[in-house]
Order: C-alpha cells, then sequence, then structure tokens
C-alpha cells in the first residue's frame, strides 16, 4: 500500500462502495486502514472522520460495542472536525435507543441540543429526527409523527446529515403506525421517486411498500398490485445466502407473505434461517406468525395483527383443527415471551406501549382459542 | 493647567501588589544598586576591586548593604535618590556611552530603593563619593518627605552602605538562610563578593562562561559540568555549552542522569540578564519538545520588565528560543554519533519525553527518529539497523513488524524468531505513532505488519481440509470446555512455527478499544452519559471473545488432535489449560472470574497429576 493522500481517498471510496453494498464489516476494515494511514500521515481531522464511520460501518455490522468504542474515541479526541463529533453523537444516540433508558437518550439529545447552541450550526435536524425515533420506540406516534415532520423540513443536503430516504422511511413508518394510509402513500412515492442506489436504502423503499402494501390490505378482496409479494419473496430468499441481518425488514416480508398464505415458502425460510425470539420485535413477530397459521389451520381468513388500517369482521368459521392447537400454543409461548421483553422495554423507555400490544395480541389468540376448543 | 498628583503610599502599594509580587525582590534591587554602584566606580578606577556586604542586625531589625562603589553626593541624592523614577546609575551608563565608554550596569528605571518599603518602615543610606569631605545621610519613613544631613566623612567609607529597618512583621528576612538563599537566587553570578556579616563570598562570583578556561572545549564541559551539579545537585549525563553570538548568550543546558516526569512545566531555565537572575524556572523559552533539558542562561540582549522577574517577548526572545532548539538536536545527534552508550542511557531515563517530544513535534522527531531505539526481539535496535536485518518482501518494501501491547512479546518474539523477522515490541509510549511517522517518511522502502492484528496465513498457515476436519471434535470440545469455564474465545487450529507455541491469543482491535476506554475514562473529560456508556463498554468489551489459535504444530495439541472423544469430562482440564496458558504466555489481563477458574482448574490439574505421580511411584 503506499501511503500517501491519494491511497487514504482511495481507502475511503472503497469503505463509501461497501457500505452502499451493505457490506458493513468489509467496510469497516477499510475504514480501519484508512484510520492508520491518516495517523501515520499526521492528518489528524481524517484520522478521526474514518474512525467515525469505521464506528458508523461496525455499527450497522452488528458490532455495537466496537462501534461505540470508536464513537466515544471520536468525540473525545480534540483534533475530531465538529461536524464529525457531532455526527458520533448522533450515531452513539441512534446506538442508545436500542438499548438505554430513555432518560439517558433525552439526556444526550439535550447535550446535543446544548453543543448546538453553543456552536450555532444548524444541525438540529439530526436532533428532531432522533426525538421522533424516541418518541416512536414508545409508542407516541403522534409525537413521533411531529418530530420526524419537522426533521423532514429542517433537514440539509450537507454533512451531518441523514439521507433523504432515511427521513422519509421513518415517517412511513410511523404513518403506519398512525393508521394513516394517505399519509403513507404519499411518503412511499416520495421514497420510491428517491430511486437511491444503496441496499440499505434500497430496502427501505422495499419496507415502505410493504407497508403500503399491509395497510390496504383487507380480508374481503385481494390487491391487484402483487409486485411487493414477489419483492418479499426475492427478498427472503436472497437473506438466507447473503448476510444483510436486519431483522425488521424480514419479519416485515414474512407478514406480507403470512397474509397471502404462502406458509410453504415461510416455512422453507424458517427451515433455512430460524428467527429467535431474543427480542421483543421477533417474539411477537414469532407470535403473529403461529397465530395467523392457526387462524388459516382453522379456514378463518387472514388478518394483520401488526397494522389492520381497517376495522376487520372477523367471519370466524366454527371448525376444528388438530394442527390449529399446537399452533395457538406456540403463539402463546411466543407472545409469553415478548411479554418479558415488554416488561423490560415499557420500563426502559418509559411508556406502556409494549405490554398493551401483548395485550391486545393476547386477546385475539383469546378469540381464537375459543373457536379451537 | 492642574497637575497630577501622586501618593507615595499609594505606589508603594502597587508596587509591593502589582510590580514586586515577590517581597524579597528589594534584596535584588539593593544588591543591583550596588553593582552598579562599583561598576560606575571602576571606569576611573579599572583596578578597583568591588565587594558588597550585608549585615543583620537583629535587635535593631536591620539589614545592611554596603557597597564600596562610587557613591553619592548632595546633588546625585536631590536628582536621582529622591526622585522616584529617575535613575542616576541609567543617566551615568548613558552619558558614559555617548563618550563610547562601555559599563555594564544593570538598573535603569530608578524604582528599586521604592521596592524597600514593600517591608520597611525606615530606611536610611549613607553614602559618600571618594575624595569627598562629607558623608550623606538619608532617611525616608515611607512618604514623601526625606530628610537628608551631612555627616562627618569618616561616618562612611566610600561608597554607600542603606540601612532597612524591618517592619515588625517582616523579621524573617533577618534570617541567615533565608538571606543565603535569596543572594544565591537572584545574585550568584554577580561579579563581586557578597560577603554577609563578613563573611563569604556567598555568590559564586563568576558562572564557567565567566572563566578564562571557557574558550578550551575540554576545559569548558568540566567547568559546566561542576557548576550544573553544583547549583541543581544532580549529576548531569550530557552539558551543552551555550555560546551565541545573536542574541548574545552564554550558559549551559543539560539533561539530567534520572527520570525527569514530564510534566506541564516542559524544560527550564534560570535566565540571567547581566550577571542578574530575572527569572528562575522559566518554562517557556525552551521550545516545547525539550521538557527533559534544565539549564542557565545569561541573555545581556534580553528586555527585562519593569519588575526585573522576567523578560520581554521581543525578536530576541524568539531567536533565542529558535537557537536553543537548534543548539539541543544538534547535541543529542551528536550524542547518538559520537557515544551511543551515552546517548541510549539517556533515552533510558528519558524514553517518555524523548519519544513524546519526537511523535509531537515533527522538526525534532525527523531529526532524531533514526536513532531512537525500540525494543525488539533481539533487543533494542533503532529503526535502520532493525530495518537492516529484514529482507526485503516481493514488493520490495521491508516489513516491520510490530505489536502494541508490551505484554504480547511472550507469544510474539518466539513467532518473529521461528519465521527469521524482528518483531519491534511497540507497547511504549508513542512507540506506535513513531514507526508510523518512520514509515511515511521511507514509504517506498518500509511497511508495516501489526503483529496483533494480523492473522496471516504466512504466519498461521492454515491446515488442509483433512486435517482440518480431524481436529473439528477437538474444536468443538475446547470451544464446549471453555463455554463451560465462561472464558470468552474463539478457537481456530493452524499450524506453525515456533511447534514450542501451544496456542496464541490474537486480540486485534477489542483489546484497542478497551484501552482506549480506559484512557477515556482515566481523563474523565466526558459528559456524565457518556462516560456511563464508555465504562459499560468497557466492561462488555473486556467480556468478548479473544482468538485462540491452536497450534497443530505442538505436540499436546496433536495428541489432543487424535483422542477418539476430546470432548470427555477428563479432558476438560487440559482443553481450558491450553486457553489460560496462552493467556497467561501473553500476559493478557485475567478478569476476576477467569483467575478464580483458572485457579481451580490448576489446582485440580495439580491433584491428577500427583495423583499419578503417586500411583507410579508406588
Amino acid at each position: 500500500m503506499t501511503l500517501d493522500r491519494p491511497t487514504l481517498a482511495r481507502l475511503r471510496e472503497q469503505a463509501t462502495q461497501a457500505r452502499k453494498m451493505g457490506c458493513y464489516a468489509q467496510a469497516a476494515q477499510w475504514e480501519q486502514q484508512a484510520v492508520d494511514l491518516a495517523g501515520t500521515l499526521g492528518l489528524a481531522g481524517e484520522r478521526m472522520r474514518a474512525l467515525l464511520w469505521e464506528g458508523y460501518s461496525l455499527q450497522r455490522a452488528g458490532q455495537d460495542d466496537l462501534a461505540l468504542a470508536f464513537l466515544l474515541q471520536t468525540i473525545h479526541e480534540p483534533t475530531t472536525d465538529p461536524a464529525d463529533r457531532f455526527s458520533a453523537l448522533i450515531a452513539i444516540v441512534h446506538i442508545s435507543l436500542e438499548c438505554k433508558p430513555a432518560r439517558f437518550c433525552r439526556a444526550l439529545l439535550e447535550q446535543g441540543r446544548r453543543d448546538l447552541a453553543e456552536s450555532r450550526q444548524p444541525w438540529a435536524a439530526l436532533l428532531d429526527f432522533l426525538e421522533g425515533e424516541l418518541a416512536f420506540r414508545q409508542g407516541d406516534f403522534a409525537t413521533a409523527w411531529d418530530w420526524h415532520e419537522r426533521a423532514w423540513a429542517g433537514r440539509r443536503d450537507a454533512h451531518p446529515r441523514l439521507t433523504a430516504a432515511t427521513h422519509l422511511w421513518a415517517q412511513c413508518r410511523t404513518a403506519f403506525r398512525r393508521r394513516d394510509p394517505v399519509e403513507l402513500e404519499r411518503l412511499t412515492r416520495l421514497l420510491i421517486g428517491l430511486r437511491p442506489n444503496s441496499t440499505l436504502e434500497q430496502q427501505l423503499v422495499m419496507r415502505a411498500q410493504w407497508l403500503h402494501w399491509r395497510a390496504q390490505y383487507t380480508t374481503s378482496a385481494p390487491l391487484a398490485d402483487s409486485t411487493p409479494i414477489e419483492q418479499a419473496r426475492v427478498f427472503l430468499a436472497a437473506a438466507g445466502k447473503n448476510d444483510i441481518g436486519d431483522f425488521g425488514a424480514r419479519l416485515e416480508a414474512l407478514r406480507v407473505l403470512a397474509l397471502t398464505g404462502d406458509w410453504q415458502f415461510i416455512d422453507a425460510y424458517l427451515h433455512r434461517c430460524p428467527l429467535h425470539p431474543d427480542a421483543f420485535e421477533t417474539a411477537l413477530g414469532l407470535g403473529d406468525l403461529a397465530l395467523s397459521r392457526a387462524r388459516a389451520a382453522l379456514g378463518q381468513p387472514a388478518i394483520d395483527d401488526d397494522g389492520a388500517m381497517t376495522a376487520e369482521v372477523i367471519a370466524l368459521v366454527a371448525s376444528d383443527h388438530g394442527q390449529a392447537s399446537a399452533l395457538v400454543n406456540e403463539a402463546q409461548r411466543h407472545y409469553r415471551e415478548a411479554g418479558q421483553f415488554a416488561e423490560e422495554q415499557d420500563r426502559r423507555l418509559e411508556t406502556g406501549w409494549y405490554s398493551h400490544t401483548v395485550q391486545q395480541r393476547q386477546a385475539l389468540l383469546e378469540l381464537t382459542t375459543s373457536r379451537v376448543r | 493647567m492642574p497637575k497630577m498628583r501622586a501618593s507615595f503610599q499609594g505606589l508603594v502599594q502597587v508596587l509591593a501588589k502589582s510590580l514586586y509580587p515577590e517581597p524579597d525582590v528589594f534584596i535584588r534591587e539593593l544588591l543591583q544598586n550596588a553593582h552598579d554602584s562599583i561598576q560606575l566606580r571602576r571606569v576611573a578606577d579599572g583596578d578597583h576591586a568591588g565587594e558588597i556586604r550585608i549585615d543583620v542586625d537583629d535587635r535593631a531589625r536591620t539589614l545592611s548593604f554596603s557597597d564600596n562603589g562610587t557613591g553619592m553626593d548632595q546633588r546625585d541624592i536631590e536628582e536621582f535618590l529622591s526622585v522616584i523614577g529617575s535613575t542616576g546609575t541609567g543617566s551615568r551608563a548613558q552619558e558614559l556611552a555617548s563618550r563610547d565608554i562601555a559599563v555594564a550596569t544593570i538598573g535603569q528605571f530608578g524604582i528599586g530603593l521604592l521596592s524597600a518599603f514593600v517591608v520597611a518602615e525606615r530606611i536610611d543610606v549613607y553614602t559618600r563619593k571618594p575624595g569627598a569631605v562629607q558623608t550623606w545621610r538619608w532617611t525616608n519613613y515611607g512618604g514623601e518627605d526625606y530628610e537628608l544631613v551631612a555627616l562627618s566623612v569618616d561616618a562612611q567609607s566610600p561608597g554607600t552602605r542603606v540601612v532597612v529597618t524591618l517592619a515588625s512583621h517582616q523579621t524573617a528576612f533577618l534570617g541567615s538562610q533565608r538571606l543565603r538563599q535569596t543572594v544565591r537566587r537572584y545574585a550568584d553570578l554577580l561579579p563581586f563578593p557578597i560577603l554577609l556579616n563578613g563573611f563569604g563570598p556567598i555568590n559564586a562570583v563568576n558562572a564557567p562562561w565567566h572563566e578564562p578556561g571557557w574558550s578550551d572545549p575540554v576545559e569548558r564541559d568540566r567547568l559546566l559540568t561542576a557548576f550544573l551539579s553544583q547549583r541543581y545537585a544532580d549529576p548531569p549525563l550530557l552539558v551543552i555549552p551555550l555560546d551565541l553570538p545573536h542574541p548574545r548568550t552564554l550558559g549551559g543546558l543539560y539533561v539530567a542522569a534520572r527520570y525527569t516526569p514530564v510534566g506541564q512545566a516542559g524544560g527550564r531555565v534560570d535566565l540571567f540578564q547581566a550577571r542578574m537572575c530575572v527569572r528562575l524556572n522559566d518554562h517557556e523559552l525552551l521550545p516545547e519538545w525539550a521538557s527533559f533539558v534544565r539549564g542557565v542562561l545569561d541573555c545581556p540582549d534580553l528586555q527585562p520588565t519593569a519588575a526585573r522577574d522576567n523578560v520581554q517577548r521581543d525578536n530576541a526572545y524568539h531567536e533565542l528560543r529558535d537557537a536553543l532548539g537548534k543548539v539541543i538536536v544538534a547535541a543529542l545527534l551528536n550524542l547518538a554519533h559520537y557515544d551511543r552508550p551515552r546517548f541510549l542511557r539517556m533515552c533510558d531515563w528519558h524514553q517518555d519525553a524523548l519519544k513524546g517530544m519526537a511523535a509531537q513535534h515533527q522538526e525534532f522527531g525527523a531529526a532524531v527518529l533514526d536513532f531512537l531505539p525500540f525494543a525488539t526481539s533481539q533487543g533494542q535496535l533503532a529503526l535502520p539497523d532493525y530495518l537492516a536485518r529484514q529482507s526485503p518482501g516481493a514488493n520490495g518494501k521491508r516489513p516491520l513488524y510490530f505489536f502494541t501491547h508490551e505484554a504480547d512479546a511472550n507469544q510474539f518474539y518466539p513467532l518473529c524468531q521461528a519465521h527469521g523477522v524482528l518483531g519491534v515490541n511497540a507497547g511504549g509510549a508513542f512507540d506506535e505513532t513513531l514507526l508510523r511517522h518512520y514509515v511515511n517518511q521511507h514509504p517506498d522502502q518500509v511497511e508495516l505488519k501489526p503483529l496483533d492484528r494480523l492473522n496471516d496465513s504466512a504466519l498461521y498457515p492454515p491446515l488442509d481440509a483433512a486435517t482440518q476436519a480431524r481436529y473439528a471434535p477437538l474444536l468443538r470440545a475446547v470451544d464446549r470446555a471453555l463455554a463451560d469455564a465462561e472464558a470468552p474465545a474463539r478457537t481456530q487450529i493452524r499450524q506453525f512455527q515456533p511447534a514450542s507455541l501451544s496456542a496464541v491469543i490474537l486480540a486485534g482491535q477489542r483489546l484497542t478499544a478497551f484501552d482506549q476506554m480506559e484512557q477515556m475514562l482515566e481523563k474523565s473529560l466526558l459528559v456524565n452519559e457518556l462516560a456511563e456508556l464508555a465504562g459499560e463498554v468497557r466492561d462488555r468489551l473486556r467480556r468478548q471473545p479473544l482468538d485462540l489459535l491452536l497450534n497443530a504444530a505442538h505436540p499436546l495439541v496433536q495428541r489432543l488432535g487424535e483422542l477418539p472423544d476430546p470432548g470427555h469430562p477428563g479432558y476438560r482440564l487440559v482443553l481450558t489449560g491450553l486457553y489460560y496458558s496462552a493467556l497467561l504466555n501473553a500476559r493478557h489481563r485475567l478478569t476476576p472470574a477467569a483467575a478464580r477458574h483458572f485457579h481451580t482448574d490448576l489446582q485440580a490439574l495439580l491433584i491428577a497429576h500427583l495423583d499419578l505421580q503417586t500411583r507410579h511411584d508406588s
């Protein structure tokens, strides 16, 4: 390796390309080399920028602790560019939203606001976005919607920033939870219009389309557009081969296929890539899949338990089926697991949304169970 | 037009609080006046032997400063002594200079005597010019009014005697120990003997650069070494004589033969100006990288401030600073070239300072990097010597193998030796940075090879598929045994040299990140939440698994690989023993839990060994 600035630029570019392709571990390795090289060249600012991106890449690669170590170092070093320091703080809040108490995240957000007030930098949109993400995780979707709208309005196309796709996806997801199909459709169209070329953002477009499809789904009339269904199949087929690692996207694809009743595909996928109920989302998702299968076994129509936009009239068919009983038990087990995670999440995020969600599912399950008995 | 008026007492207060923060400064001022007075007398009488006396009278609470200098007449007293800001010395020196007569006086501002009122309640000045027929006594009690009385000629020999009657709470200045220290501090190099109560001299009188032998390099080093050793009670490892033409500077620097902590003060010099000390322990004049250097400088071209406790930051000051930097670098390089053992000893004592400064200051680093020693698997080597022993790779560059955790030497040195390469232990402060700087200086000749991140197939060749499969049960058994022992490791099998290493631990980025978190927490510069997060991350990183590379070339690993069921509980202690021995060999930190498990396992293993031995003996 030649030790000069062009080589450093090439390493950084290779890392950027690797991130676009979703190869975050590889990106982190390029960035590590860039960190070393920038250090050798005595480019303190460049070194810290590469360290920031190494941290970000490691976060996407699922190595949160190493990511945090590098991001904290980025903040700590006096040679870090203020924009990079702020980006590091944003990335740290992002990670913290998944594991730290709400008050901790709020304290970091306040710290960010104080830093901005001192430095008079126009970067508030990133903090607004994170406020939205925190509210979303607390199940306060109205507040989340306000923050995300504000963040989108204040977004600037200069470092530090979040991509347009990230903002629009967050709004799509919030619109879905708010049961607002009109906004969801508008935002999905906007997101599709971006025609992003990175794997991660393309995935966000696909996920928005799945949400939009589910929002339109009713038991009475099948949807004409089958593109999202095909996309879900293609996505899951690829997911086993390439380590994409985003379980949120996998669960959403599985929910689409569950509504279409493609249990053969789902079974094949879960056999190949089992989902483990090691977090609230996966436990709830597995419970929902089992409940949907129980309904199918009972001859009942498929319902989107997670996001039905319209009040469904559940036309229960009085029938019995040996398999249904086992599936109901499986759903019960997963909901109990989800309930345990929910308590923890509620405590961490100072909300009751997670337990409430599980209770709703258990009520639906109870309704189904009464038919199985 | 109305005139501004000054309050004498107010002025004294201003002097006390602002201009003369050190109350003993009046001693310096009075000695300086005495010196100037003698110098002026020597203009007319070049052979006149000057002398200054300090006498203490405890009962009268007085300190007398006497000189045999030029003395004053009534006109001098009324024009200079009694007018604040008017200096007889300065005026006389200027007048002599206009006639091309140089005189080495010090006083400039005409406020020296006033400084005594910071501690005195009364000052009497007895003075007589040589050849005058009467003595004058000037008395002041610290106000605008003074008395001037003519005394008989025998009341005072030619010269001046200043009698300072100390205020009742300032009697500490009467102590001879304190007086000696103050004289040494300010007036050590005054060219006239200073006697205390008739004994002395208590000053050095001359510095080495004032001695005739100064022009002889050998004698100069001897004189300077003796002077600096005595002044600082510190044996010098290196003395650097200074004789700079511009700005005119005489003196000496030295590097002590002992550890000097790199503090914020940096290198320090005692700064003299025309033989009077104007600043002790100045830590700004030496370049900031020269934190391991001390010294004494006499620089007449520097301009003292009015308080005479510092010098002005003018061009001469900055030129001197640059010149000192160059002199130090030249002396270090000279030492490295011609007295390598002493240079290495200096690096040994001042490693952190030298390497730290080389890492931080590009110019200094570029000058000394070729000479700095690094610990390697073949002893201390400078980088050019290290590279001369390394063969170039396919790309024509010589590999520079290094590791950044000092403790890793146990496993990486044998590994390097087995592969015929040298490993640099870059675990010392600034080592890694300097290696990177070096590669930056020689990008076409050298490439870095970080051993602790290098899961390199050249160093750890993989096994063929069949052999790999044969070892699969052993790897599973080791993983299971370590999981039971809550020992975090990921196990792989390789075959590498030396065969004496049964296993190697690669910590990679995790250990670096862990150390970063520790350092961050030590400095505690992060806001509370981030510090909390850093603490959590550190604890989790501590628990993250290390990479354990088992060596299929080692007999123990081979025998374990041949076992039909290496997962049998009877072998568990041996399997965990492989991990712990690799961990200990790499001298990695043992967490309390790991230490406990290791201790328990080792006791069990020892008992098992004892059982076998006693059975064998019987």
